[in-house]
C-alpha cells in the first residue's frame, strides 16, 4: 500500500498527468479510427518518446493501450462499426440499443463498466505483482523456456484460423527476431550480406509494415460508404440510464470484470476473446436471452466490462515476468526495453518509482478516461468524418516518421514497406499476424534462456525437462496444441488484441 | 499442375523462404567449444517454419479452417482498383522520398498522389493539403519537437524560416 502511495506521488506532477491525459485521449482517438489499433500506434508514437522522462513515456503508452478500448465503443454503438476488434461485439447489442433511443444509456453502461474494470483490474495487479514477481524468481532458464513455450501454444490456440498457419506465423516470427549480430558472439545471422540488417529487423519497421502499411492497403481496395451516425444525446442528462438498465446492468459488470481479468492474464486471452466470452456466459445467464441482438443491456455491459479488464490484466505478466500475453503488449514490451526498463520481477525492487508509477497511473488514467468521455464523445467521434483522402496520407505519413526516426535512416522505411506487402498477402490468405509479432518479441528472449539453459547442462537436451515446473509446463504446451487439432476451436480474430 | 492450385501458393512461397532462411542457418554453428552456437536456435526456429510449410504445401485442407475472410473475397470494381494501384505508388513513394526527396517534398507529393489522383479530390486543396502537412511536419515534429525525420534542402529552408 505504501508503494502504491509512492506511485501516485510519481504520477501526480503536471507532466506526468499531462501525458497520462495525453495516452488516455489518444487512446480513444485510436479506438475510433477503424484500422489504426493500438499496435501500429503505439509503434509509431514510439520514436516521439525518445526525449521524455522514461516515466512519462511509459504511462502515455501504456494510456493509449487501456485506452483504446472506450473509443472502440462509441463507434460500436453510434456507427455499428468495431474501431478496434475488442469492440465488435458491442456492435450487436449496444447498436440496437442506440436505434431505440438509447445510445447515451449504452455508452455510459460500457464507460462505467469500463472504467470498474480497469480500476478492478488496477487493483488486482497492485496485489497480484508481489506474489508473482516472487514465483517468477524461482524459474531458471530451462524453466523460463519452458513458460514461453507454453505462452505461445496458449495465444496460439486462441488466436483464429488454422492451428498450422498459426504456428507457422509463430515459427517466421522467431526466425525473424534472429536476424542480424548473434547476441552473444556477434556473428552476423540470417542478414544474406545485407548491411542493413546487421542490427536486426527493428520492431517499429516490421509492425508499422505488417498492420498500418497493410491495413492502408485493404482499406484502398474498399469502396467509401458514407457513415449513418446515431447521434448522441445533447445534454448530459440524456447519457443517463434508467432504473431498469442499471439493475439488468449489475450482474454484467461483476461477471465481466472477473471473467476478462481472468482472460487477459492468461498468455493468448487478450479483450478480443474475453468479450466474446463474456457475450456468451452473458447470453446463458440472461432471463430473456431472446432480447440478445435487439439491444438487451447485459449484451452489452458484459463484454464491455470484459474487455477493459482483459487489458488491464495482461499487463500483469508482462509487468511481473517481462512476458507479453498478446501482440500489443509484446510492442509494449519492446518500448519498456527501448526506454531501459526491463519489466519482470526485478523491476517492483529496482525500479519502483517506475513501476508504482505506472500502475497508479492506471488507476487515474481510467478516471480520466470516464470523466472525459461521455461528454466528449460526440466530439471526438467527428474525427469519422475526415475523408480517407485526407486520413490516409496522414496514417502514411506518421508511418513513415515512425519507422524513419526509430531506426535512422531510410533503410527503415524500406523494410516497413516490404513487410506492408507481405503483410497484406498474407492478411489476404487467413494468416495471423499477431502471432508473428508476438513471437517476433518472444524470441530473443526465448533463444537467450535456451542457449543458458543448454550452457548450464553442457548442450544436454534433457534439462529442459529436469524439473518438475518445465515438465509441467511443456505437458501444458502439448496439451494446448493437441487439444488446438480439435476441430471446434473458438473461432476469434484475436489479430490486433 | 495440381500443386500450384492458388490455395497452395502461400503455402509454397512460405516453404520457400523458409528452406531458404534454414540453408542460411545452417552454416552457423550450432555448438561450440564454448556451448551453444549462433546457429542453434535459427536452425530449430527455421526448421520448424519448413515443416509447417511443406505439411500445409502437401494438406492444404490443414490451413482451411480460417475463419476470417480476408479482403480479397469483396468484390472489387475498376474504380477501387485503380485506388489501391495509387496507394501502392504511394508507399513506394515514401521509400524513395525519404531516401532522396525529404520530409517536405514526399508530404507534398503523397498529399497529391493520393487525394488528388487517389481519391478524386481537387487538385488546389489536395495541393493546400499536402503544404499544410509539410509545414506542419517539418516545423512541428521535425523542428520543436526534434524528431529524426527525412531531411532535404526543402526542408532546411522550411526550418531556416522559424529560425
Amino acid at each position: 500500500m505504501e508503494q502504491l502511495l509512492h506511485g501516485f506521488a510519481v504520477v501526480m506532477t503536471p507532466a506526468n498527468l499531462f501525458f497520462c491525459l495525453v495516452g488516455t485521449l489518444l487512446g480513444t482517438v485510436v479506438g475510433i479510427i477503424p484500422g489504426l489499433g493500438p499496435l501500429t500506434t503505439i509503434a509509431i508514437l514510439l520514436p516521439v518518446t525518445y526525449k521524455l522522462d522514461v516515466t512519462s513515456a511509459l504511462i502515455m503508452l501504456s494510456g493509449i493501450y487501456y485506452g483504446v478500448a472506450y473509443g472502440g465503443t462509441a463507434t460500436s454503438v453510434l456507427l455499428r462499426i468495431p474501431g478496434e476488434a475488442s469492440s465488435v461485439v458491442t456492435c450487436i447489442d449496444g447498436y440496437a440499443m442506440a436505434r431505440k433511443g438509447r445510445a447515451g444509456a449504452a455508452l455510459t453502461i460500457a464507460a462505467v463498466g469500463s472504467f470498474i474494470a480497469g480500476t478492478v483490474g488496477t487493483i488486482g495487479i497492485s496485489y497480484l505483482s508481489p506474489p508473482l514477481a516472487e514465483l517468477v524468481f524461482a524459474f531458471g532458464p530451462a524453466e523460463y523456456a519452458a513458460l514461453m513455450l507454453a505462452g505461445l501454444a496458449a495465444v496460439t490456440y486462441f488466436s483464429s484460423g488454422s492451428l498450422l498457419k498459426s504456428l507457422l506465423m509463430a515459427a517466421f516470427g522467431l526466425v525473424l527476431g534472429c536476424v542480424g549480430k548473434d547476441p552473444m558472439t556477434l556473428e552476423p545471422r540470417l542478414t544474406f550480406g545485407f548491411t542493413g540488417l546487421l542490427d536486426g529487423i527493428e520492431l517499429p519497421a516490421l509492425a508499422i509494415g505488417l498492420f498500418g502499411l497493410s491495413e492502408i492497403l485493404l482499406l484502398a481496395r474498399r469502396s467509401q460508404s458514407s457513415l449513418k451516425m446515431i447521434a448522441p444525446p445533447r445534454s448530459l442528462l440524456g447519457f443517463l440510464p434508467n432504473r431498469e438498465e442499471t439493475r439488468r446492468s449489475v450482474a454484467p459488470v461483476v461477471r465481466g470484470t472477473v471473467l476478462g481479468f481472468l482472460v487477459g492474464v492468461l498468455p493468448g486471452g487478450g479483450a478480443v476473446i474475453a468479450s466474446f466470452l463474456s457475450y456468451a456466459l452473458e447470453r446463458k445467464f440472461a432471463k430473456r436471452p431472446e432480447e440478445f441482438g435487439q439491444g438487451a443491456v447485459e449484451g452489452l455491459a458484459g463484454p464491455e466490462t470484459a474487455n477493459n479488464a482483459a487489458s488491464s490484466g495482461s499487463l500483469l505478466p508482462l509487468l511481473c515476468m517481462g512476458l507479453p500475453a498478446n501482440a500489443t503488449t509484446a510492442v509494449l514490451l519492446n518500448a519498456f526495453i527501448l526506454h531501459g526498463v526491463a519489466p519482470g520481477p526485478a523491476m517492483m525492487t529496482q525500479q519502483p518509482e517506475i513501476f508504482w508509477g505506472l500502475i497508479a497511473s492506471m488507476y487515474i488514467g481510467n478516471v480520466m478516461l470516464l470523466v472525459l468521455n461521455l461528454p466528449l464523445i460526440g466530439l471526438m467521434i467527428r474525427i469519422l468524418d475526415v475523408p480517407r483522402a485526407y486520413l490516409g496520407p496522414i496514417i502514411l505519413l506518421f508511418c513513415m516518421i515512425g519507422v524513419y526516426s526509430s531506426v535512422g535512416d531510410a533503410s527503415g522505411v524500406l523494410i516497413a514497406v516490404v513487410f506492408g506487402f507481405v503483410g497484406y498477402y498474407l492478411r489476404k490468405h487467413g494468416f495471423n499476424l499477431g502471432m508473428l509479432i508476438l513471437a517476433f518479441v518472444l524470441g530473443p528472449i526465448l533463444e537467450r534462456s535456451v542457449r543458458q539453459a543448454l550452457n548450464i547442462s553442457d548442450g544436454e537436451f534433457g534439462v529442459f525437462v529436469a524439473s518438475p515446473i518445465s515438465i509441467t509446463l511443456l505437458c501444458l504446451a502439448a496439451a494446448i496444441l493437441l487439444l488446438g487439432l480439435w476441430p471446434r476451436r473458438p473461432v476469434v480474430n484475436a489479430e490486433d488484441d | 499442375m495440381r500443386l500450384l492450385r492458388s490455395e497452395r501458393l502461400p503455402y509454397i512461397a512460405a516453404a520457400a523462404v523458409a528452406l531458404l532462411l534454414l540453408s542460411q542457418a545452417m552454416r552457423l554453428e550450432d555448438f561450440g567449444p564454448f556451448g551453444p552456437g549462433a546457429g542453434i536456435f535459427p536452425q530449430i526456429t527455421a526448421g520448424l517454419a519448413a515443416a509447417l510449410a511443406l505439411a500445409l504445401v502437401l494438406v492444404p485442407a490443414l490451413g482451411r479452417e480460417a475463419a476470417a475472410p480476408g479482403a480479397a473475397e469483396e468484390p472489387v470494381g475498376p474504380e477501387e482498383r485503380r485506388t489501391f494501384h495509387l496507394y501502392i505508388a504511394g508507399l513506394v513513394l515514401m521509400v524513395v522520398g525519404s531516401a532522396f526527396l525529404g520530409f517536405a517534398v514526399t508530404t507534398i507529393l503523397l498529399a497529391l498522389l493520393i487525394a488528388w489522383l487517389a481519391e478524386r479530390r481537387p487538385f488546389h486543396s489536395a495541393l493546400l493539403f499536402g503544404l499544410a502537412c509539410a509545414v506542419i511536419g517539418t516545423i512541428g515534429l521535425g523542428h520543436y519537437m526534434e524528431i529524426e525525420m527525412p531531411y532535404a534542402a526543402a526542408d532546411s529552408l522550411l526550418r531556416w524560416l522559424v529560425r
